[in-house]
């Protein structure tokens, strides 16, 4: 007390205490209460432990104003150009696009001049293979299922996998693939630079260069791109034609966009019918004891475990079988593994359900999807390979 | 000397509210940003925040995403983000840039500037 009051002395400050202590005690208050709660920021659960820097994870609370369906989907959503857009260091050209065909209907494009790109992606399997999963250099078989290149132009991620964004860098992968083209970059010079067409070929269509594997990705992403699926039913009935589609698959349209029924927009979703995204859809071969994790290669985080990036649906009933493993045969397939809600629960996307589709609702549907079958430019399959 | 009794203790009380005032100026000036998340994007590409802020992702969009920032250091995973749903992430580091990202949707991105 002495040693306080000498303190009190030094600081001439007794009397002010005294005299405005209960205020002092009133601003106590306010100081500590205001740091402890500042506006908008009182702590509502846990915070993690274990993260390098603070983190609240706040619990889960409904937003007000979420949206709960796909609504007000309109025709005009579902319109596409007749060729897929390009980037602004790739823009269309007739001479590289020209070039672009011859290569990818070229086998000498590949290690032992057995394989070209259309041997995958064929016109006449709706730019697919129709097997289970690929087949690859000297046979072998491939983890997954050949992609069809139909509107592969609109997606703004590639493969299964996601592991490209360009198609130029999609374009060229597969050459150097040892399991696939099996081709090096060494050998594909040469290969292309010893035939006249071509080292002609690149100079007329990049202004007087010769042959290079940049300008080879480039012509043969150039021609990717203009396979567009045209004048499906679908895509006639957007435009307005009202007999384009039959009365079953327009009632297959509205089961398809509806996610109390058939769900499908969840992903499948305009223009291209994907949604540039990845999901775990319950497949059978996720049991395996050593399953294809998908996106997992990409991204390591746990909710990308055996998801597959979606894939179009444009010409989908020329491209069976169907998913990444192949595992359906058709569409029939298809279907009865999405009403079942997935067949192996296993990180299981979130967005499968158990579908409660009546009988017709599932004819509609089916028919509906056979309304998307359009037409491909029949120039992009007449070519001549130079020599 | 009756008032003596109080004096330590208001001084004590006084310096350690100070001092805590002095520690927590940050937070008290923290503001909280709100993110919305339709049509598979984020409202905003990218926003500028201030250490101590809180951002505060909703879903508004009819399909789940799955919010996560894998930037060294700045790491959260939001987990299943069901349409309706709200989450928050309060960011205390003094500076640094953070790509977001949806693992579901990968064009889904935002970036936020701390500083």
């Amino acid at each position: 007390m002495c040693y306080l009051s000498r303190i009190k002395a030094v600081l001439g400050l007794g009397r002010l205490f005294h005299q405005t202590r209960s205020l002092m005690w009133f601003f106590a208050f306010f100081i500590i209460v205001f740091n402890t709660f500042p506006a908008n920021t009182f702590p509502v659960g846990p915070s993690p432990t274990s993260q390098p820097f603070h983190l609240s994870l706040l619990n889960l609370i409904p937003a007000a104003n979420a949206a709960t369906g796909v609504n007000g989907v309109s025709r005009s959503d579902w319109l596409l150009p007749k060729v897929a857009p390009s980037p602004e260091n790739n823009k269309m050209d007739k001479k590289k696009a020209e070039l672009g065909k011859m290569l990818f209907f070229d086998p000498r494009l590949s290690g032992d001049g057995r394989t070209s790109c259309a041997t995958c992606h064929d016109p006449a399997l709706g730019w697919s293979d129709g097997l289970t999963t690929a087949t690859g250099h000297n046979g072998i078989r491939l983890p997954r299922a050949t992609l069809s290149i139909v509107n592969v132009g609109f997606n703004k991620i590639l493969m299964w996998d996601g592991r490209n964004i360009q198609l130029e860098e999609q374009a060229i992968e597969p050459i150097f693939n040892p399991v696939e083209m099996n081709n090096t970059e060494q050998n594909l010079l040469k290969t292309l630079r010893s035939i006249p067409g071509y080292v002609k070929a690149f100079k007329e269509a990049y202004w007087g260069l010769g042959v290079s594997s940049n300008r080879v990705a480039r012509s043969l992403a150039m021609y990717q791109r203009q396979v567009v699926s045209v004048n499906s039913p679908f895509a006639k009935w957007i435009r307005g034609n009202e007999s384009a589609m039959t009365e079953s698959q327009k009632r297959g349209f509205e089961v398809f966009i509806d996610t109390n029924r058939g769900n499908c927009i969840t992903c499948h979703r305009p223009p291209n019918f994907m949604d540039n995204g990845f999901h775990n859809i319950g497949l059978l071969s996720f049991k395996n004891k050593k399953p294809d994790l998908g996106r997992f290669s990409q991204k390591k985080v746990n909710m990308t475990k055996g998801a597959f990036r979606t894939p179009t649906l444009w010409n989908i009933a020329e491209t069976a079988p169907y998913f990444h493993d192949g595992s359906a045969k058709n569409l029939r397939q298809v279907l009865n593994h999405y009403i079942s809600g997935g067949k192996t629960r296993t990180n299981l996307s979130p967005n499968m359900k158990v579908l409660r589709l009546k009988p017709e609702e599932q004819k509609d549907l089916i028919a509906f999807l056979n309304a998307l079958t359009g037409e491909i430019d029949q120039k992009l399959t007449q070519f001549t390979l130079p020599r | 000397m009756k008032h003596g009794i109080f004096a330590p203790g208001l001084i004590a009380i006084l310096i350690a509210g100070t001092v805590f005032a002095f520690f927590t100026s940050a937070s008290a000036n923290a503001r909280e940003h709100i993110i919305g998340q339709a049509n598979l994007q984020f409202s905003v590409p990218l926003k500028v925040i201030k250490p101590g802020d809180r951002v505060t992702f909703v879903n508004n969009d009819s399909v789940v995403h799955n919010i996560i920032s894998q930037t060294a250091g700045l790491q959260f995973d939001l987990g299943v983000f069901e349409p309706g749903m709200q989450k928050s992430v309060s960011f205390n580091q003094k500076n640094g840039v953070v790509d977001v990202e949806c693992t579901v949707h990968p064009n889904m991105k935002l970036t936020l500037f701390i500083f």
